[in-house]
């Protein structure tokens, strides 16, 4: 059976993301959402994450910003990038402050699963 | 290329760079909503009515944002070109993009646009050039050589650097004018002028390859301005 996984989701589209949360309902997972950069700050304080699955551009504290301070304040939350805007500058930077993966839309949902899962192994591998 | 002009290219470049990220968040709505269709549909106990027809016309939409989606990045990189006035590039990678934001004005004459893969060690050609003005010269190129093409012609574009030096030629597959023809008929169309004004502009030169039934453009590898002066 597979362990209950901690996912929270950071989009500013509405849709896109609410739809993603239903998906991945549908394979088992269960995740909650923000819309923005502070939300998403909030959340990870009040519930700390497995794994997040973050956007880069967002309103207000963008998904970079996001990323610098959740892997300085909260190590052990395990980001992926999904993102629309594949620069390889974004990219590098993305990983160089700890992503766990880097991701860009669409992405094929089982292969999302797969990230989730891959990037929650690694959190419990590492003993955390 | 005055400052006032470079500013308004980049402004352009801006704006459009703006909208191809909203339309990707368009298609990726689109894209999981469509997928949310076939999940549920999946899930379904029961073969719904027009099972197939809604399977097909959900795997349409998959394929078409797909569709989108690459034309959008490739929208998106030739937006950000005029980011920089002069940068350092792949010469291989350029000119795919500018190949493949040709392709329609190509189908539409009912002609194909191909490059010739260069042998690996040349797919890594590098040069510094103003970006804008060198797919500007290559799109140019290509309107010349479309607008005395036939239906069913095929260009092929090769790369090479020699030296300094970039050559991309632009060769014909099939009846074309040749010699005189060539000569005579590309100088007459409306595009070779400014052609000719953006290949002097980027340092470098123009000429007409009678024998491959081409147009040869040469670029220096680094742009006139970036050369220190001896």
């Amino acid at each position: 059976m597979m362990a209950k996984i901690n996912i929270l989701l950071v989009d500013d589209e509405a849709e896109y993301i609410t739809t993603l949360v239903e998906r991945l309902q549908l394979r088992n997972l269960h995740s909650q959402y923000a819309l923005d950069g502070l939300q998403a700050l909030q959340m990870v304080a009040a519930f700390t994450p497995d794994v997040m699955v973050l956007d880069l551009k967002m309103p207000g504290i963008d998904g970079m910003e996001v990323l610098r301070r959740v892997k300085k304040e909260y190590p052990r939350v395990e980001v992926i990038i999904l993102t629309g805007h594949g620069a390889q500058k974004d990219e590098d930077e993305a990983r160089r402050l700890g992503a766990f993966e880097y991701l860009k839309k669409p992405v094929d949902i089982d292969e999302l699963t797969q990230h989730i899962q891959k990037a929650y192994q690694y959190k419990i591998s590492m003993g955390y | 290329m005055t400052q006032f002009k470079q500013t308004e290219i980049a402004f352009f470049g801006r704006i459009t760079a703006g909208v191809t990220h909203e339309l990707k968040n368009v298609l990726a709505i689109v894209n999981e909503s469509s997928g949310l269709m076939q999940d549920l549909m999946a899930l379904s106990k029961e073969t719904p009515a027009y099972h197939d027809r809604f399977q097909k016309a959900l795997t349409s939409i998959k394929g078409q944002v797909q569709r989108g989606h690459n034309l959008i990045a490739k929208l998106n990189q030739f937006a950000h070109a005029p980011d920089t006035t002069v940068r350092t590039v792949e010469l291989f990678e350029t000119v795919g993009l500018v190949v493949a934001l040709s392709q329609r004005f190509a189908a539409l004459k009912n002609v194909t646009l191909n490059i010739v893969s260069p042998l690996p060690s040349e797919q890594a050609v590098q040069a510094t050039l103003n970006l804008v003005q060198f797919q500007m010269a290559l799109f140019t190129a290509i309107e010349c050589w479309l607008s005395m093409a036939a239906p069913g012609n095929e260009l092929n574009i090769y790369l090479s650097k020699k030296e300094n030096t970039c050559a991309i030629l632009l060769a014909c597959e099939g009846a074309f004018p040749a010699g005189n023809d060539l000569t005579s008929g590309l100088a007459a169309t409306e595009k070779w002028p400014l052609l000719q004004d953006i290949a002097t502009t980027l340092g470098g030169t123009l000429e007409i390859d009678a024998q491959k039934s081409g147009i040869l453009l040469m670029v220096p590898a680094k742009h006139p301005m970036n050369v220190p002066a001896e």
